[in-house]
């Protein structure tokens, strides 16, 4: 059984409080993703309505936990093959000045895990209906890391993964993410689709089911392989190669259905360092994974600043932990850095979970 | 740089978050620092038999397949090293059995499966206490665990009690070692590294009952296993 059916059948017959607890138990790359999709699920259920600071705090997080996996995922795994090194060790002995800037930026978002949630793996803070304590001189705490500059470590980034030639497929898939009027929804909002689909919050069950996610382009594998056969012929370039679609029915979501379907949420800065590099705005090649990847890091670098910044401005109230004022059932959808997660409950009339499902959505 | 050869040291997951194995890796001059004394790899099932010094097993088995890859493991390894709640009481991955005797318990835990060598608990676990435990054993000593309870440094932090405050919280059955992370964090304790030797379960129930129901007590003492489990 997967991870995540097995938290949600040990979640039943216990009290609401636990689900966010256990559900970012599913996998340490999306903690926080399952965690705050279990507090907003049972928030839904409770009828919570949770501060505005509640919720900057937590889109924090989730923007930090983007850049941590995305980081590593380009850095550790995509950049040796690109540079025909075996391993990230290897990276670091080749090439300390790429490897550097992977680690300050992990350092980066680890100090925003840590200040907010109390911890780089699984927050303790973060609860249905809030924050059990909050960070009254975040942007203190993170100073040390802010002086490596990361939005300098993240354009440095933008520009190294937009100057690869990625490989080319024919694939032409339907993205789906989820999505607000004005901001680029990651925390809240309605799942969209390519084809023009909306999924309301109690809908969110009906998408997870409805929808397929299969595997449309290893990009990694074919990046593998093509870095293989460079090292044999070192003439060999990597935009000569066609990746074959595995799947042209695949629905995809993640970094690239993100991009798609919501760029133009995106901040001034964001949108500036894009046309420099004339990155296009529609960018079907799912290879192009590893390119939407780093446009993400960028901008939740410059998004996390921002709320940074605007922490030590305002300052951070200590609020009390919303209580529930009944109990029912309810729903979310989170983003993660590899898709979208779903969390449902229902509840008994004392808080008792009846029912609970988790999706965890991406394309494997 | 040490004077003695390096050691093998490899790793392997059960049922888990892979979260405890990121604990290892998490702070990257740690992690090269332990480089200096171990040769560090995955432990493959399929490899062709290779003896280690020491095999970390992080997650609780679920499957017959886990339960042979720890019997495996324990054939191939001087030193096996529980790491996490999830090697240590079954975790958040263990069905809801607390205080079940262990006769009725549907699942094994993974020190009743094979002898396990040493714990690291926690969920996730803490790293400069695994850095501690690993360089202990590198250097032939054995590594032993604090006794106490959470409380004892959970006082120390200056924390106002959560009991005090008609809050539950299971410090003080719990083993110390994580600095009372959770109540520093405004948190309770919820027993992640498992039963402190002597813990009084009873006791602790009774304390807890004009702050919550029994009911729900239990389920608190099951979030991350059992927490009776033997230590
Ligand atoms: S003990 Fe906790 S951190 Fe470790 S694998 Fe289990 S759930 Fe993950
Ligand atoms: S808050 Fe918990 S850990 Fe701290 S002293 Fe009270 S009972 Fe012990
Ligand atoms: S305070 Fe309790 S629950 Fe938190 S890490 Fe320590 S032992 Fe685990």
């Amino acid at each position: 059984m997967q991870n995540n059916k097995l938290i949600a059948t040990n979640l039943i017959g216990r009290p609401y409080w636990q689900a966010p607890i256990m559900a970012a138990r599913i996998d340490c790359d999306n903690s926080v993703a399952h965690n705050i999709a279990a507090a907003k699920a049972i928030e839904s259920a409770c009828r919570i309505e949770v501060s505005s600071q509640t919720k900057k705090l937590r889109e924090l997080i989730l923007a930090a936990e983007i850049i941590k996996n995305h980081t590593f995922d380009l850095y550790f795994d995509v950049l040796p093959d690109f540079l025909g090194l075996d391993s990230a060790s290897e990276l670091s002995k080749n090439h300390p000045d790429l490897y550097k800037n992977a680690t300050k930026l992990q350092k980066f978002t680890d100090q925003i895990l840590i200040s907010v949630g109390g911890r780089a793996i699984h927050p303790i803070t973060s609860v249905v209906g809030g924050f059990k304590s909050y960070p009254t001189h975040l942007d203190g705490d993170v100073s040390l890391q802010r002086e490596a500059s990361p939005d300098m470590l993240a354009a440095e980034t933008l520009r190294l993964f937009s100057s690869f030639d990625l490989p080319v497929s024919k694939l032409q898939p339907d993205f789906a993410a989820l999505h607000m009027d004005k901001e680029y929804a990651c925390y809240d909002g309605e799942i969209w689709t390519s084809k023009g689909e909306l999924y309301t919050e109690d809908k969110f069950l009906e998408f997870a089911h409805e929808q397929s996610f299969p595997p449309c382009i290893r990009v990694r594998d074919k990046l593998r392989r093509e870095s293989m056969k460079r090292r044999m012929d070192p003439r060999a370039s990597l935009s000569s190669h066609t990746a074959e679609p595995e799947d042209d029915k695949a629905i995809v979501v993640g970094a690239l259905a993100r991009y798609n379907l919501n760029q133009s949420h995106f901040d001034e800065k964001t949108k500036k360092i894009l046309s420099e590099l004339k990155i296009e705005k529609k960018i079907e090649n799912p290879t192009a994974l590893i390119l939407a990847k780093a446009i993400e890091i960028y901008y939740f670098v410059i998004l996390s600043i921002e709320i940074l910044s605007h922490s030590a401005k305002a300052g951070i109230k200590d609020e009390h932990v919303i209580p529930p004022r009944k109990f029912s059932s309810g729903s979310s959808a989170v983003e993660s850095a590899s898709g979208i997660v779903v969390h449902s409950c229902e509840l008994d009339k004392d808080g008792i979970i009846l029912k609970y499902e988790i999706d965890a959505l991406n394309n494997p | 740089m040490p004077i003695n050869p390096k050691k093998s040291l490899a790793t392997f997951s059960l049922t888990s978050c892979g979260g405890c194995l990121e604990v290892l890796n998490e702070n990257t001059n740690r992690y090269s620092g332990l480089q200096n004394f171990y040769e560090i790899e995955r432990f493959l099932p399929n490899k062709i038999e290779k003896k280690y010094d020491i095999v970390i097993i992080e997650g609780h088995p679920l499957t017959e397949k886990q339960i042979g890859s720890a019997k495996l493991i324990r054939r191939q390894a001087k030193i096996v090293v529980a790491l996490g709640s999830c090697a240590h009481i079954g975790g958040v991955y263990d069905e809801m059995v607390t205080l079940l005797p262990k006769e009725k318990r549907a699942r094994k835990l993974l020190s009743e499966i094979v002898r396990v060598d040493y714990i690291v608990p926690g969920c996730p676990p803490d790293q400069a206490e695994l850095t501690r435990c690993l360089m202990d054993l590198y250097w032939g000593k054995i590594f032993c665990l604090p006794d106490l309870a959470v409380c004892f440094e959970c006082r120390q932090n200056e924390n106002v009690c959560l009991i005090k405050k008609n809050k539950l919280c299971l410090g003080p059955i719990t083993r110390m070692g994580c600095n009372s992370i959770c109540v520093n964090n405004g948190e309770a304790c919820l027993g992640c590294r498992g039963l402190k030797p002597d813990a009084n379960i009873r006791k602790m129930t009774e304390i807890l009952k004009p702050i919550i129901p029994e009911f729900e007590a239990k389920k608190i003492m099951s979030i991350f296993g059992n927490l009776d489990a033997k230590q």
